[in-house]
């Protein structure tokens, strides 16, 4: 997934500035992303990679920044 | 009777009483009573060193653009203890903050390090003077100042907070909210929640939020813990918290339930390692009946109390007890201790549930406050009779329980019928063809107005189809006259569907 679609899908999850965002800036610090916006994320993530994301990753470790989402897709996407 | 107390008198009580006891839970950092009071009283000297006087009515606005911490509750009891008035900002509304700033011209705004640079980036360095909490020169360091307390003079009566509500549409309103007004609450809530100094709660939603706030006054004034983690968005910390810390409840918005149900990692998480915990609130929208059942499976020590309110009731309305939940599916309850509601039998307002007590808000910011001439704009003032307007339909059962059945704003007029667009949205609903929908009025000619839903599609369906359920649970005029089908509807930052978006 390409950062730009990342950010895309953060935007649509609600995520102000999700264009704007530095990559290593905590969502969570900077408040940025709540709960509802946090549920979208994920079921959008999941629509789009085709994976169902396990309950054990959903952690600030794993979506707390561009970087680690990124990092973690990159992790959860199914091979080609 | 009548509160008279005014919001600080309750963290003042404990610190006086029993100073020792925690307060504030922040990761490892206990705050106990007497500190966090002392706080609150070097913030109020701060505030008189810049000339913040409680002397002219209705006090100075303070802005406050915190996350949730033990500088939160310093600077807004600071403000409260300066006799000034709190004005809490959404540090997730940004474009709400310059728009604040118009309506109630805060003498001063402080912030912390992680918000600084996203209010540096708005307009409001240039309108008012900015704090920033932190230590060093060019920071709000509360050492500087005397904890010593500083006398004030102000009346139950007196606004003490003024919250923002963005609503589905229109500019921000600031509810005015009295010291009465949020006592009352927190007493009205206390009556069924009974926290006492040996509950724990953890703090999930924002304090700048009404029911934030709540859970904020309930535990201060029960002299009870609150933990605070920002990071409760991520399910996996909720239920860590809940158990490494002993937490006895905690209160969410219908997606903190959501996103815990369906993204919490419930492996070796079972009931009796969490045997402190025995309430459960839910408010700020509806809880499907389907979370409501796996909140009770998943957490099946704790109560579950499905709650309904408003800002403009500082908080709550009514509750559900929750022995009642499976005799009254779907019902927002019975008005908490102080509160009354009833529903309005006729003219334009027939159905509507209205409440009244003293919970309610005098109006909105600046016109309710009754002064002579410009000030004063009759619309921002409460009704005279004290009942305030929900904006939101309802019913009561032989018991007295009361049920929302839809919105004053999603009434339609067609053919002289009047038509809840929330009863033509549960009919689609109910199809089974339907994901997500939305209905609103269009001007008809013959009709005067008619019925069009947009609809999200479970999968590939014709309009007819749907049309075709949709006429075997609707009689003829409350049917929709089209259906449009869409990918998506556009939703609000709450996740509401935007119906003036609808095209």
């Amino acid at each position: 997934m390409t950062e730009e679609r990342l950010r895309d899908l953060l935007h649509k999850a609600g995520v102000r500035d999700a264009q704007g965002i530095g990559r290593e800036v905590s969502l969570y610090e900077t408040g940025a992303l709540d709960s509802f916006m946090l549920l979208e994320l994920l079921l959008t993530l999941e629509k789009e990679l085709g994976v169902r994301i396990d309950n054990r990753d959903v952690t600030p470790e794993n979506l707390d920044s561009i970087e680690r989402i990124e990092a973690f897709v990159a992790r959860i996407q199914p091979g080609p | 009777m009548k509160t008279t107390a005014l919001i600080q008198q309750g963290l003042e009580r404990h610190a006086r009483e029993d100073g020792e006891r925690p307060c504030l839970i922040e990761g490892d950092a206990i705050l106990t009573y007497a500190e966090a009071d002392a706080e609150a009283e070097r913030f109020a000297r701060f505030l008189r060193e810049r000339s913040i006087e409680p002397g002219t009515e209705p006090g100075a606005r303070v802005a406050l653009l915190l996350g949730n911490s033990r500088r939160y509750l310093a600077a807004f009891h600071g403000t409260l203890k300066a006799g000034a008035v709190a004005v809490p900002l959404n540090p997730l509304a940004p474009q709400m903050w310059e728009e604040v700033a118009n309506r109630c011209s805060p003498a001063l705004l402080v912030t912390e390090d992680r918000l600084a640079g996203a209010m540096e980036a708005s307009p409001l360095p240039h309108r008012l003077p900015v704090h920033v909490f932190g230590t060093g020169e060019d920071r709000l360091d509360l050492l500087r100042f005397s904890p010593d307390p500083v006398p004030i003079s102000r009346e139950a009566d007196d606004p003490a907070v003024i919250l923002f509500t963005s609503g589905s549409t229109g500019a921000p309103k600031g509810v005015v909210l009295t010291h009465r007004n949020v006592v009352a609450n927190t007493l009205g809530v206390l009556d069924y929640l009974r926290l006492t100094p040996a509950d724990l709660g953890l703090a999930v939603l924002p304090f700048h939020y009404v029911y934030g706030q709540s859970v904020l006054m309930t535990h201060l004034w029960a002299g009870a813990p609150l933990a605070i983690e920002n990071r409760t968005a991520y399910p996996q910390v909720i239920l860590r918290e809940i158990a490494r810390l002993g937490v006895t409840g905690m209160s969410g918005v219908p997606s903190t339930f959501m996103l815990l149900l369906q993204k919490g990692d419930f492996e070796g998480f079972d009931a009796p390692d969490i045997p402190r915990l025995r309430y459960l609130t839910c408010a700020g929208g509806h809880l499907p009946e389907l979370y409501v059942d796996r909140v009770r499976e998943r957490f099946p020590g704790a109560d579950l109390f499905l709650m309904y309110g408003a800002t403009e009731a500082a908080g709550r309305i009514s509750y559900l007890p929750p022995d009642q939940i499976d005799r009254r599916r779907g019902s927002i309850g019975v008005p908490i201790r102080g509160v009354e509601m009833r529903i309005a039998k006729e003219g334009d307002r027939k159905g509507e549930i209205e409440a009244r007590g003293e919970t309610l808000s005098p109006g909105y910011w600046p016109g309710y406050w009754p002064l002579e001439g410009a000030l004063e704009n009759a619309d921002d003032r409460l009704p005279a009779d004290g009942w305030y307007r929900t904006g939101d339909l309802g019913r009561q059962d032989e018991d007295g329980y009361f049920y929302l059945t839809g919105r004053t704003s999603d009434l339609l007029k067609i053919a002289g019928h009047r038509v809840s667009a929330a009863e033509i949205e549960r009919a689609l609903y109910d199809t089974g063809l339907v994901e997500e929908c939305a209905v609103a009025g269009r001007p008809d000619e013959t009709l005067g107005e008619r019925a069009e839903a947009w609809v999200v599609p479970v999968g590939p369906v014709t309009e007819e189809e749907i049309l075709a359920r949709v006429a075997e649970r609707l009689p003829a005029f409350k049917r929709p006259s089209r259906i449009h089908l869409r990918d998506t509807l556009a939703k609000s930052a709450s996740g509401k569907i935007l119906k003036d978006a609808l095209s």
